[in-house]
């Protein structure tokens, strides 16, 4: 026998749930008959009881801050009216972002910004401290090299280093 | 309407009686410029970067941070020569490694978004059997001096039968014959080519029997191109036996050669005869068959005579006729460039001989002047004058107006390379240590030091002296904690200077500061040499000297718990210190004690002294026992040692 629930949230969305019953494991099968209207969670990260989540401040930030307390983490003229190859610079930005944090194993402490500028990309990120600053060097000249080999286009990085993780952490939650 | 009838009857009087009335001051000229004709100057023809290098000229190395291709974070700064090197290297190898994944996997690279086409950034080509090759493709390849692709597709094209035409052989051979058949180190190594040292050993290295030969031996008209090019490459390295048959050759068969391979063969007459005058005949000989072939000199040939001559230096003629050839080669209308002063120096400027004053004459000619490099050997000059003006003449102002020639304009980038760019700041560094008085000195250190300078040992051992001569000694900190950026800290004999240096210091009330620092560098120099690792293959030892340098220094300025820790070390570990602390110290230190009424440290000074033989120990035993009362174990200690009467004269 299925049993119809109505539930009314506060945001005035109704949604059914269908279902054999209620104390059973049933499959309980839900449709919604107003707009699907979930809380948000992008970006937010949860509270611990002891205080000890370390957060950045791009992470204590939550999106809806970007423009008034926060900055983009890609600037490019594509959004533009008339801006040019949309969807391929998102897809390369995924690949420099992986290609970043892949490369420079454990290092980042903060996202990659990734600009372009006239015919170049600059990349810029906070580094920690852990390896030698010739091996850095080596990383760096590496990254630059091939990413413009890959983007065929000059790419520029301006890393920032930092001697310890705790450097970047804003507040604890 | 009565306005527009009056401006309509005559506007253009009206309009210049106007303008004259308002330029009246400009009346005279204006009636001049009237009868003058206005001539329009031509388009002076623009780089595409024109405007990017005139802002750039208004800029200059900032010499208060590292160089520009250093990465800008702190951590990532070097600090001494040899960090600089490892970082530029380091960067160089990451993209040296970029390169080889590329073109090991060139399928992955071969999308091409980019328009127009950028080949640098497209995997490198390799050529192969199933590759589609041309003549076209292999001038392509000597366009781009690629030497070893050029060899490959011609070897391809040989064995597929291709038909190749003359001209395309004779440019081969050009590349080979220049080349050697190696490929030059890739131009996009910069930091390589400016690291690398250029001086190769002068012995033969041309690959006989290799594919030049092969390829002069394959043409069907050997032309006086092949010729010239063959004899080239092989007097370039100094293959001059066979060079000197090839020119036999061309004399006999009445074949004319160019200006450059006679300047080739010039250049390697010291290698075809043994005694100075032979060889200048050779050179003699040389020119006059050039000048009867009707070929008229160039740079090139001015240059390669001065360098021939520069080999036979030592010839009591050779600073004459090196005059002479210049004046010759003046009133044929060819400039010396700075190559050409190189070799004047390296003639004049001897070491076992008369002072010259040429370079002061050739900085006359030169100064303000912006030289391109004309020549290999420009970029020796300026090395070559510094080390003149600190050497031959020891004048601070030639080496001034030098280094003012290097900086104007371009002529920076005539430095060469890394190497020479070094000795040249080595000597004008040395140079004004030794004539300028110390605050002056410290000025040019400050700003030459640590970014476009770093001095070596050497040099920082002359700084040194140089402040202990002038007691200047409120550099020292400075010079200390530059001296650990450096990592000159694990030289001993710089280290023994650096204390020597911090005995002379008297400590008075105006500069406690200045005195409680010269003892914080006293303890450092304790410290570092204490903490070295005991695995180190040249670790900096002890020796007696720097043991009492160091408790002087310590002792007078008054930091005598740390003298008591270092006394204590050195009659535990005396083994481990060659030689002796000397008398002085151990009296300074004996003084201390007694007026610290330390007897237990004036008892292990008087041990040691004996210990070291010093006849005045003594002496100091008496005034130990005069100034302090002795208890009972002191006594037996002493009298142990010494005997019972020195102990009962004192009183």
């Amino acid at each position: 026998m299925t049993a119809v629930y109505m539930t009314q949230s506060w945001r005035a969305c109704s949604s059914l749930r269908l279902g054999h019953s209620l104390f059973s494991n049933g499959l309980l099968r839900g449709l919604h008959t107003t707009q699907a209207a979930h809380k948000a969670q992008a970006g937010r990260y949860r509270v611990t009881r002891n205080r000890s989540k370390p957060l950045t401040y791009e992470m204590a930030n939550q999106p809806c801050q970007i423009a008034h307390r926060k900055s983009w983490n890609s600037w490019n003229t594509t959004s533009l009216y008339e801006g040019l190859r949309e969807p391929e610079t998102v897809v390369d930005d995924i690949f420099i972002r992986k290609f970043m944090t892949g490369t420079w194993h454990n290092l980042f402490v903060s996202e990659v910004i990734i600009k372009r500028q006239h015919n170049m990309i600059r990349i810029a990120g906070i580094v920690q401290r852990k390896i030698a600053a010739r091996k850095m060097y080596f990383l760096i000249g590496y990254c630059e090299e091939l990413l413009s080999y890959w983007l065929k286009c000059p790419v520029k990085l301006e890393l920032q280093t930092v001697p310890d993780k705790k450097d970047v952490v804003y507040k604890y939650i | 309407n009565m306005a527009g009838t009056l401006l309509g009857r005559k506007p253009v009087k009206l309009l210049q009686r106007f303008l004259k009335s308002t330029f009246c001051h400009d009346v005279a000229s204006s009636s001049q410029l009237s009868s003058e004709k206005i001539v329009i100057p031509n388009r002076i023809p623009r780089s595409p970067t024109a405007i990017l290098e005139a802002l750039a000229s208004t800029v200059s190395r900032d010499s208060s941070g590292p160089h520009y291709k250093y990465h800008d974070d702190p951590y990532l700064t070097p600090g001494s020569n040899l960090s600089k090197r490892v970082f530029s290297l380091s960067k160089e190898a990451g993209r040296k490694a970029a390169r080889w994944i590329r073109d090991e996997n060139a399928a992955f690279f071969t999308h091409r978004p980019d328009d127009p086409f950028i080949e640098a950034f497209f995997p490198k080509m390799t050529y192969n059997e199933e590759s589609n090759l041309s003549e076209e493709t292999l001038r392509e390849l000597i366009q781009k001096c690629s030497v070893s692709d050029a060899i490959t597709v011609y070897q391809l094209s040989q064995s597929k039968g291709i038909e190749l035409s003359d001209n395309v052989y004779q440019e081969l051979l050009e590349l080979v014959a220049y080349y050697n058949c190696e490929d030059p180190l890739d131009e996009d190594w910069v930091e390589e080519r400016w690291y690398r040292q250029g001086v190769t050993a002068v012995r033969n290295t041309w690959k006989d029997n290799g594919l030049a030969e092969e390829l002069f031996k394959s043409l069907s008209t050997k032309g006086s191109a092949a010729y010239g090019a063959l004899i080239r490459g092989m007097a370039q390295y100094y293959q001059v036996d066979r060079a000197w048959q090839l020119y036999q050759e061309c004399k006999e068969k009445n074949i004319p050669l160019d200006a450059g391979t006679y300047n080739s063969l010039i250049r390697v007459a010291s290698f075809l005869r043994d005694s100075f005058d032979l060889r200048w005949q050779l050179v003699k000989e040389l020119l006059t068959s050039m000048a009867e072939s009707g070929v008229s000199p160039n740079l090139g040939t001015l240059n390669c005579t001065l360098e021939a001559l520069s080999q036979v230096a030592t010839w009591r003629q050779a600073k004459q006729l090196s005059l002479q050839v210049i004046a010759e080669f003046k009133s044929l209308g060819i400039q010396p460039c700075l190559a050409t002063y190189y070799f004047l120096l390296t003639i004049h400027c001897r070491e076992r001989g008369p002072i010259s004053r040429i370079l002061i004459d050739i900085l006359d000619h030169i100064e303000g002047k912006q030289f391109e490099i004309e020549d290999p050997k420009d970029t020796f000059f300026f090395v070559t004058a510094m080390d003149v003006s600190r050497n031959h003449l020891q004048s601070l102002e030639v080496a001034q107006r030098v280094d003012k020639l290097l900086h104007t304009g371009n002529n920076y980038c005539l430095i060469g390379d890394s190497f020479k760019e070094s000795i040249y700041y080595r000597h004008y560094f040395a140079l004004a240590c030794s004539t300028l008085i110390i605050e002056d000195f410290m000025e040019i250190y400050n700003d030459l030091v640590p970014h476009i300078y770093t001095p070596e040992p050497g040099v920082m051992e002359e700084v040194m002296k140089a402040i202990s001569t002038h007691e200047a000694f409120e550099y020292l900190p400075q010079l200390w904690s530059d001296m650990i950026v450096f990592e000159h800290t694990s030289r001993d004999r710089l280290l023994s200077l650096v204390l020597s240096v911090l005995t002379k210091y008297q400590p008075s009330e105006e500069n406690k500061q200045l005195t409680k620092q010269l003892a914080t560098i006293a303890w450092d120099v304790w410290t570092r040499v204490q903490e070295q690792d005991e695995t180190r293959h040249n670790k900096v030892s002890w020796n007696g000297l720097m043991i009492g340098d160091l408790l002087t220094t310590l002792v007078q300025c008054g930091e005598y718990d740390k003298s008591l820790i270092v006394m204590k070390e050195a009659t535990t570990n005396a083994h481990k210190i060659l030689g002796y602390i000397p008398v002085n110290a151990l009296q300074i230190l004996n003084n201390a004690a007694i007026e610290k009424e330390d007897a237990e440290t004036c008892v292990s000074v008087a041990m040691y002294g004996l210990d070291a033989g010093h006849q005045e120990t003594g002496e100091m035993v008496k005034q130990l026992q005069s100034k302090l009362n002795l208890s009972l174990e002191h006594q037996a200690k002493l009298s142990s040692a010494f005997g019972t009467e020195l102990l009962n004269d004192s009183s």
